[in-house]
């Protein structure tokens, strides 16, 4: 419990990854890292829920009663997911329609409530606030570069259709990278599973070789 | 556990619930507006989908119909320089197998369809939400055909019609919804048009 705010930061996005140290959250992952836009769209809202309900249940952490926990955290997380949806629907509608049904899951998310009941509810409102973005920050980069390779080698573009999460001023973000797609495969669920498992190897190999 | 204890523990989590319903009311009060516009221009651009407007407008319907919710049934005339060609539209729904599937449909002048989109619905991902256009070319079966024809039924029923394959019921129900909507649109026909698009 004495560790920096570093280390803290180092822990959720490297070292206790939640997907690739602790093979968390594989659901959502796997199903909507098929593109880099619907990543980015789960990793934001995800990091949005993650911090909300860290900061929310330091602040009320131990008035809670014991018993009742569980319940009051659920509570709190299922308010920022819904918020999370409200906000998505608002300002990011297209992408909402695509990815809704993760977004709705995100109140499942088993790491949520694990960062809420293991370390938020027992430390101060700065230190979960931190924990709960650098998390989710792991989250989302999983996220991301799985949806990148996907994407990349499934459909050959990088970057397509942006503009349902940044507005119109990122319609030419994408770009092909070759004219044909390599490898269709990648973007379907079977590619999904693959790729995570590349990428999860890719990651303990550079672990091992620093020595833990 | 005794009464009491229950009671005083109960305050805690009353706080907590009221405390995340207000913020819910405040993201609530501060996006509804902005998320209703999004799915009315959602439902216009189906709308200019259905009765085949041009593509290179993004929002071609954007001046006629603003805000507000649709009425169930209404007609959109779309006038040039030498004719006036009326479509009906209905929005209804359906029960499907999760619950309501909300769909915009559009009848020709003999009760034919000439066009299904579906606003949004409840189904099992991967079976039942294979009806969404983007997912499957199911919905464009409908799409000519007569609700009073002999074949208008599911093939397992003696009809003509696909079933979604695992989502009977979520079949099912649009091939009896959707000729209910159509039989209340021939029935109640009228020449009214309650929006005008105007390419004179």
């Amino acid at each position: 419990m004495s560790s920096t705010s570093a280390e803290l930061i180092q822990d959720a996005t490297w070292r206790r990854n939640i997907v690739w140290a602790q093979m968390l959250g594989l659901c959502p992952l796997l199903a909507v890292s098929s593109m880099t836009v619907n990543a980015m769209g789960l990793a934001i809202a995800s990091m949005f829920v993650l911090t909300g309900s860290n900061v929310s249940v330091a602040v009320v952490g131990r008035r809670i009663p014991e018993h009742l926990r569980i319940p009051a955290f659920m509570l709190v997380i299922a308010g920022f997911t819904t918020a999370a949806m409200l906000i998505m629907q608002a300002f990011a509608f297209e992408l909402y329609l695509r990815i809704a049904l993760f977004v709705q899951i995100i109140v499942t998310n088993c790491i949520i409530l694990a960062r809420a009941e293991q370390f938020a509810s027992r430390t101060s409102v700065t230190r979960a606030g931190v924990d709960g973005l650098a998390t989710g920050v792991g989250f989302g980069a999983a996220l991301i570069v799985l949806g990148m390779v996907r994407e990349a080698i499934g459909r050959g573009t990088l970057f397509a259709n942006m503009e349902m999460l940044f507005g119109p001023r990122a319609a030419g973000w994408g770009f092909d990278l070759v004219a044909t797609p390599p490898l269709l495969i990648a973007s379907l669920p079977p590619g999904a599973f693959v790729a995570a498992g590349l990428l999860i190897a890719l990651r303990n190999a550079i672990a091992g070789t620093e020595g833990k | 556990m005794r009464p009491e204890q229950l009671f005083r523990d109960a305050w805690p989590l009353a706080a907590l619930a009221a405390a995340v319903a207000l913020l819910l009311a405040g993201v609530d009060a501060m996006t509804r507006e902005r998320i209703a516009d999004n799915e009315m221009h959602r439902t216009r651009q189906m709308l200019a989908e259905m009765m085949g407007l041009s593509a290179d407008e993004d929002d071609p319907l954007a001046g006629v119909m603003l805000h507000g919710a649709l009425p169930t049934r209404f007609g959109i005339c779309f006038e040039t320089p030498d004719s006036i060609r009326r479509f009906n539209f209905k929005s209804d729904g359906a029960i499907g197998y999760g619950g309501r599937i909300r769909y915009l449909l559009s009848t020709d002048d003999e009760g034919r369809i000439s066009g299904v989109r579906i606003i949004g619905h409840v189904e099992t991902p991967g079976l039942g939400d294979l009806m969404e256009p983007e997912k499957s070319d199911w919905l464009a079966q409908f799409t000519g055909r007569h609700p009073d024809d002999a074949d208008w039924a599911l093939a397992m029923d003696g009809g003509a019609l696909d079933a979604l394959s695992g989502a009977t019921i979520t079949s099912r129900a649009m091939v009896q919804g959707l000729a209910a909507s159509a039989a209340v649109l021939t029935e109640a026909a009228d020449s009214a048009c309650d929006y005008v698009v105007d390419q004179r």
